[in-house]
């Protein structure tokens, strides 16, 4: 079954992709999917079809011994439009991770209310970074995502959930307000750790347990040429499976256990994107907030932490615009600076971990051949407060296509 | 007494838009904005075979002023990531773009082209400016595909009104 779905979703995509003209749509110029119009029925209904591959090599550097290096079909990510009528819409993305793993990325039905006002519901994005929203590998330099991301954010972080998104022209904002489901923390054993805090309860909408709702939020703003700024916020309880079948009179203190597989989460985020002309600079800052923590880790063994922050800023310049004016393709010089501590703060009975304050450094180049495929190499460097740490380095090379 | 002065459509060639009524309003509402208190006819420019077939789709209007043309209407669609969306563009008579505004935004995402502090990038721009996306014009993180394809729409409808000039269609 597993390998079916494996060839099946190859050659869907090995039939695209040779089938892909790399063609424009001559009034605008937008690329052209050969699978645009694949299926076309009455009233002009018709399903698009397109995608973005992230394609890495990354081979860490060692002075004393030999180190093995990764390459990896990362991601291969099939996305799925299709109109219903001018107002109800189905998105979705179907990802294969590391050839692997298949993933449901996104699926929601958009339905249009009136112009500022959509509802949705079904499997979406959590609205909190750059990253998490919009990561095709041709929108962000460097061949990984920032650690940052992964780490603190947990990208990609997709949970089930419904509300209201749209833009308000007048004031050149974007909103977003969902309900959504929150991470699984404990399933039979804790599932949140010092590390990486809350990627591993991501429950990414695979048979997900729920039993409290969380609450996300998201204001971009855009009304300065160039720039666009973001602060997005997050609310809400781990969901846990130790409170399944908990009887309503609770007279052995049951409760009061599953309490303790718990945490609540609080995070903020404020990111911001500027670009003007060759020059592109993007930032990004999230604080979480956790509670209950002590009694999760004392009832888990779990070492999370009670607080996580974390920052980057990262500047860009295509340099091939300077040498040849009208050029078509691009070749932007970057660096990146990220400090991420998923320790910033532990409860009581929990030691700070120093190796989870990290910092990491990533110059490179991402040389855009086109509007939707590049070229990435970078050199990074990893550090952490840990007493006596040496960094460590990694060479990266990829290839990021989105069409 | 004071006379208020209305908006008036002229009924026929009224007829021929296909675009649902609040589109219309947001249309009018635009017109009225840049000239208030004025009376401003649309009025259907008839176009050759061949011309309508390079056309497409478009609708080009003159807007008249006791009698007099003060600009050109023209509604065009562009493409977004899975669907398209209509917008509007008023010409001024020396074929310079007055205003722009986005009339239907279907997609789910994108939307931020719809920022008025956007469209006024494109205002006083003509065939005779380059307007390359990325650079002349800015884009807007997160709607790249619909700010591109806006984008590229504008550059051409501005060729084509100026084509239509050359034409003699206008006079």
């Amino acid at each position: 079954m597993k390998k079916g779905i494996l060839s099946l979703s190859a050659l869907l995509v090995g039939g695209m992709l040779s089938a892909q003209v790399v063609g424009t749509d001559t009034t605008t110029n937008a690329p052209l999917n050969s699978a645009q119009n694949i299926l076309s029925g009455n009233g002009g209904k018709q399903i698009i079809i397109g995608g973005y591959g992230q394609i890495d090599y990354n081979q860490p550097l060692n002075d004393t011994a030999s180190a093995n290096g990764k390459m990896d079909v990362h991601r291969m990510v099939i996305f799925m439009g299709y109109k219903f009528n001018d107002k109800v819409q189905f998105v979705t993305e179907i990802e294969m991770e590391h050839v692997k793993e298949l993933y449901v990325e996104q699926a929601f039905l958009n339905y249009q209310i009136s112009n500022p006002i959509n509802f949705r519901a079904g499997l979406m994005l959590i609205p909190m970074g750059i990253i998490n929203e919009y990561h095709e590998p041709t929108t962000f330099n460097g061949v990984e995502r920032p650690n940052l991301d992964g780490k603190i954010i947990p990208t990609t972080w997709r949970e089930m959930g419904a509300g209201f998104a749209g833009n308000i022209d007048n004031l050149s904002l974007k909103y977003q307000a969902y309900v959504v489901n929150g991470f699984l923390g404990y399933d039979g054993s804790g599932k949140l750790r010092g590390s990486d805090g809350f990627r591993k309860g991501r429950q990414k909408g695979a048979e997900s347990t729920f039993n409290t709702p969380n609450f996300t939020t998201k204001l971009d703003f855009y009304g300065i040429k160039g720039l666009k700024l973001g602060a997005s916020a997050y609310f809400g309880n781990t969901q846990s499976t130790a409170f399944d079948g908990l009887p309503n009179n609770d007279t052995l203190g049951l409760k009061a256990q599953a309490d303790s597989t718990t945490v609540g989460l609080a995070m903020f985020g404020f990111d911001a994107r500027y670009t003007y002309k060759a020059l592109h600079i993007r930032g990004q800052f999230v604080k979480s907030s956790i509670s209950n923590v002590a009694e999760y880790n004392a009832y888990t063994g779990s070492d999370l932490g009670s607080s996580m922050l974390g920052y980057y800023g990262e500047v860009g310049y295509d340099v091939l615009s300077l040498i040849k004016k009208d050029a078509k393709e691009k070749l932007i010089l970057f660096g990146r600076y990220e400090y991420y501590d998923t320790h910033d703060a532990t409860p009581n009975g929990t030691i700070k971990n120093d190796s989870y304050a990290r910092t990491d450094m990533t110059f490179g180049v991402t040389y855009k051949v086109s509007n939707g495929a590049a070229f990435k190499a970078d050199y990074q460097i990893f550090d952490n407060k840990a007493d006596g740490n040496t960094p460590s380095n990694q060479i990266n090379l990829g290839v990021g296509v989105w069409f | 007494m004071r006379k208020i002065w209305i908006v008036i459509f002229v009924g026929l060639s009224f007829l021929s838009f296909d675009l649902p009524k609040s589109a219309i309003k947001k249309i009018d509402k635009v017109i009225t904005s840049l000239w208030p208190e004025q009376v401003v006819e649309k009025k259907a420019i008839n176009l050759s075979n061949k011309q309508l077939e390079n056309f497409k789709d478009n609708k080009l209007y003159q807007l008249i002023n006791n009698k007099k043309s003060i600009g050109y209407l023209y509604l065009t669609k562009a493409r977004s990531k899975i669907t398209y969306f209509d917008y509007m563009i008023i010409f001024n008579t020396d074929l310079s773009i007055k205003k722009i505004k986005v009339l239907i935004y279907r997609e789910e995402q994108g939307g931020e082209i719809g920022s008025k502090r956007w469209l006024k990038q494109f205002e006083g721009k003509s065939s005779a400016n380059e307007m390359k996306f990325g650079d002349d014009i800015q884009n807007i993180s997160g709607a790249t595909i619909s700010a591109r394809s806006m984008t590229n729409g504008v550059g051409k409808a501005t060729k084509q009104v100026q084509n239509l000039k050359l034409q003699g269609v206008f006079n």
